[in-house]
């Protein structure tokens, strides 16, 4: 008779959680305007639904933007993106279809969210960078406030590169 | 004439001494050979403390066998049976006393047998209830190897055993629920740590130890709130990294030993991932494929 043992297996997705904390705190120093201060706080997803997805899911069981709910939506292309959106995050893949979720919400108080080097010159408000293996983000103040948002100057503080 | 008579009586008292005594030996081979274990037990371990003979090789020789067929006939499922105990104790002493004699050869053969029993016992007992068991038996299991065979060192057989132990700590830390999880994957790190001094090139040893660093920054992660402040998650970060960087070492080994291992390479692909390096991550994802597709094709 011989000893017999097993061995743990690694399947965990550590950084979408990592992420979606980040997409937390970006609400708590980015102020929407009045008329997005009511009904469900929108986070969308363009493109597959991603592990991001899931995080973002979790997240939402547990927390709040003030007394708004956390309402997760998942578009397959920029057209299918709703009127009323608070967060839109443009997974890596999918970052062809910037431009076209730029001019969709032209005039909505939407934060962009990319996750590709030199979106923040395409139109997107917030793009995370990978700097030393930590995810960090950088900030186009302009494009946030051109679509009517306010941003903290704590979150200026901490943003990678400020535009 | 009176003095005469005091030795005779001396003499006659001794021999019916030696006599009764060595019926006593005679007499529990006899109950043994007919499988009257009670009385045979009764009968050696009379023997056993009578001073005439305890230092006869014989007396011990068979008080082994003796509690070794007791063991066999009513203890053979208890895994800490006490007759086992006794019969390797009384088979260590007829060796010692025997000194390479006509016994020798078969007292180390009872030895080996019971030494063997011993490990079976061992073996069975790796589980959360049961380990303390597993890890007592495989001590007096390495006692009487040591004794049977002093210059045999059976590292292999050691590395399991630290593989198994180390699995069975894992197992009891996963459903820990009294907060000691992080004292067992402690136990679990030295036991790698122990396999890897025996041999650097174990692959299970070098796998699982970048497992169990990469799970403890998995377990940050997991039990990590989503309102920590922006510079608490860089914080955290800078935990989990180190920790993913420790891992990464023991799975680049664990597939240099073997690039076609599946397990590895999802933990290369896992680890890289987490250190945010998605082209190696894919790199070894597309290597996963590859050789999963080999596989099918085979």
């Amino acid at each position: 008779m011989s000893f017999g043992f097993i061995e743990s297996n690694p399947q965990v997705d550590t950084t979408s959680k990592i992420k979606a904390a980040f997409l937390y705190n970006f609400t708590k120093y980015i102020d929407w305007p009045a008329e997005y201060k009511s009904g469900n706080f929108v986070v969308g997803i363009l493109g597959n639904k991603s592990s991001l997805y899931k995080a973002l899911y979790d997240m939402s069981k547990t927390k709040k933007v003030a007394s708004q709910e956390f309402e997760i939506q998942v578009y397959s292309s920029p057209s299918e993106i709703s009127e009323k959106i608070h967060i839109l995050y443009i997974p890596d893949d999918a970052s062809s279809n910037l431009n076209g979720a730029v001019q969709k919400l032209k005039g909505k108080s939407t934060l962009i969210v990319t996750e590709a080097p030199g979106l923040t010159s395409q139109g997107s408000g917030i793009n995370f960078v990978i700097v030393a293996n930590r995810q960090k983000f950088e900030l186009n103040k302009s494009n946030v406030e051109k679509h009517n948002l306010k941003v903290s100057k704590s979150l200026e503080d901490v943003a990678l590169v400020v535009k | 004439m009176k003095k005469l008579f005091y030795i005779l009586a001396f003499l006659l008292l001794w021999s019916s001494n030696v006599v009764h005594a060595q019926n006593k030996l005679s007499n529990a081979i006899y109950a043994l050979q007919n499988k009257e274990l009670v009385k045979a037990q009764e009968l050696i371990d009379a023997a056993i403390v009578d001073p005439l003979f305890q230092d006869d090789s014989r007396t011990w020789y068979y008080r082994g066998v003796i509690y070794k067929e007791i063991y066999k006939e009513s203890e053979s499922d208890n895994k800490l049976s006490p007759s086992r105990i006794v019969a390797v104790e009384s088979f260590k002493k007829a060796y010692e006393i025997d000194k390479g004699g006509e016994i020798s050869e078969s007292t180390l053969k009872n030895l080996k047998f019971l030494a063997t029993t011993i490990y079976n016992h061992a073996a069975i007992s790796f589980n959360p209830q049961d380990y303390k068991i597993a890890i007592s038996n495989y001590e007096f299991y390495k006692d009487i190897m040591a004794f049977v065979e002093p210059d045999v060192v059976d590292q292999e057989r050691d590395i399991m055993y630290k593989l198994t132990l180390a699995t069975t700590y894992t197992q009891m830390a996963s459903i820990d629920t009294t907060g000691s999880s992080k004292e067992l994957l402690d136990k679990v790190r030295a036991l790698y740590q122990e396999v890897l001094e025996i041999d650097s090139n174990n692959i299970s040893a070098n796998y699982n130890m970048g497992i169990l660093y990469y799970n403890e920054g998995v377990d940050i992660v997991n039990n990590m709130d989503y309102s920590l402040d922006l510079e608490e998650l860089n914080n955290i970060q800078d935990q989990i990294l180190a920790l993913f960087k420790k891992s990464l070492p023991y799975m680049k080994k664990a597939y240099d030993l073997d690039p076609k291992r599946e397990e590895t390479l999802i933990g290369l692909q896992g680890i890289y991932y987490s250190l945010n390096d998605l082209a190696k991550s894919e790199a070894y994802k597309q290597e996963l494929e590859i050789l999963k597709g080999n596989e099918e094709g085979e």
